[in-house]
C-alpha cells in the first residue's frame, strides 16, 4: 500500500512517517533520500535526519534522479533477508526528487510527472508499504520566475495523482496527523 | 453557493466541474463559466461557475478598479460555485501592491465564504468539506 504524507516545512511530517513505518511492522526498512547535498547546511540538515532515523534500523538509498532504476534488492543485506519477510521504504522527499528531475534530466511537465510515478510505481511494487513525504509550498501567492511556477505546477500535478494512487493520504500540522484519505481494506 | 478553496494547484477546477455536474441535472440550460486566469472581470459577472476569483481580483487591481466593489457585484449576481487559491501563506512581500493584492485576495475569500451554504477546502486533489 501507499501512504502519501504531505505538510508544510517544520511541519513534523517526516517524524510522523518514520513512525508509520516503525509501526507498519516490517521486518525490513529502506530509507531513500532524494535531496541533492549543497554545502555545510545540506550536510548539517542530512545529519539531523541521519540522527532521527538512529537505532530505527533503515538501511539509506541515495537515489536523486530515476527512481525507475532502482532495485531495492541491490541494498537488501542478505543475513537480514528471509524470503517471508515484509519490506516498508521511505521516500524522502518527493519535492527534491521532482526538483532533480526538472532541472538535472528536463523534459515537459507531462514527462517529467510521467517519469516519477513510473519510478513510484516500480517501487511500490517492490515493498508492502510505501511513504512518500511530499511538501506544502502552493499557498504563498508569490508571482515567481516562469521556473519555479512550473516547478510548483508540476509538483501539485504530482502530488494530485501520487493522492489517487494512494491507499492512505495524511496531512501533518504540527505533528498532528489530519486524515485526508483513507481506503477500506 | 459552494465555495472551493486550496493552495496553487491543488484541484479545485476539476472538483468545481465535477460539482457543476452534480448540478447539471436541475438545469436546462448551459452553464457559464469564468476564468479569472483568461477572462475579462467583467465576463464574471452572472456566471454560474467562477474560476480563480483571486485572479479577477488581481485584475480589477491592475488597472486601478476597486476590488470590494467588483466582488460584491460578482455575488450579488449569484453564482453556483466559486474557486479561489489561498495566496496569504508567505512571507510579507516587499512590493506594495502584491502586499495589497494578497490581502484584498484573503478579504474576497472571506466575503464569499461569508455567504457559501458548503466549503471545501482541496489539498493534493482531495475535497475536505470546512463548512
Amino acid at each position: 500500500m501507499i501512504h502519501l504524507i504531505t505538510g508544510g516545512s517544520g511541519s513534523g511530517k517526516s517524524a510522523f512517517a518514520e513512525n508509520c513505518v516503525m509501526q507498519s511492522g516490517a521486518s525490513e526498512r529502506f530509507y531513500i533520500a532524494t535531496m541533492k547535498v549543497w554545502g555545510e547546511e545540506g550536510r548539517r540538515r542530512v545529519e539531523k535526519h541521519r540522527k532521527m532515523r538512529q537505532g530505527k534500523g533503515f538501511v539509506t538509498i541515495e537515489c536523486e534522479t530515476d527512481l525507475k532504476s532502482l532495485c531495492l534488492r541491490d541494498y537488501r543485506k542478505k543475513s537480514n533477508h528471509r524470503s517471508n519477510s515484509s519490506t516498508s521504504v521511505l521516500l524522502e522527499c518527493m519535492s527534491n526528487l521532482t526538483a532533480n528531475e526538472m532541472f538535472e534530466k528536463g523534459g515537459s511537465v507531462t514527462e517529467i510527472c510521467e517519469r516519477i510515478l513510473d519510478g513510484v510505481q516500480s517501487l511500490a511494487e517492490q515493498t508492502d508499504y510505501l511513504v512518500i513525504v511530499t511538501n506544502e509550498i502552493f499557498s504563498d501567492g508569490c508571482e515567481y520566475d516562469e521556473d519555479t511556477l512550473r516547478y510548483i505546477d508540476l509538483l501539485s500535478e504530482i502530488n494530485r495523482k501520487l493522492a489517487q494512487i494512494s491507499d492512505e493520504v495524511t496531512e501533518v500540522v504540527f505533528g498532528i496527523p489530519v486524515n485526508l484519505k483513507k481506503r477500506i481494506r | 453557493m459552494i465555495l472551493i478553496v486550496g493552495g496553487r494547484g491543488q484541484g479545485q477546477t476539476e472538483y468545481a466541474k465535477q460539482c457543476l455536474n452534480d448540478l447539471s441535472e436541475s438545469k436546462e440550460d448551459g452553464f457559464r463559466i469564468a476564468d479569472g486566469n483568461s477572462d475579462e472581470p467583467k465576463m464574471a459577472i452572472g456566471a454560474d461557475l467562477i474560476l480563480n476569483l483571486h485572479a479577477f481580483v488581481r485584475s480589477v487591481m491592475k488597472v486601478g478598479g476597486d476590488p470590494r466593489v467588483f466582488t460584491r457585484e460578482l455575488l450579488e449576481s449569484a453564482p453556483e460555485i466559486v474557486t479561489i487559491d489561498e495566496v496569504g501563506c508567505g512571507i510579507v512581500p516587499i512590493d506594495a501592491f502584491e502586499r495589497e493584492y494578497r490581502d484584498e485576495a484573503g478579504v474576497a475569500g472571506q466575503l464569499f465564504a461569508s455567504h457559501a451554504d458548503q466549503v471545501f477546502r482541496m489539498i493534493c486533489g482531495i475535497p475536505q468539506r470546512i463548512r
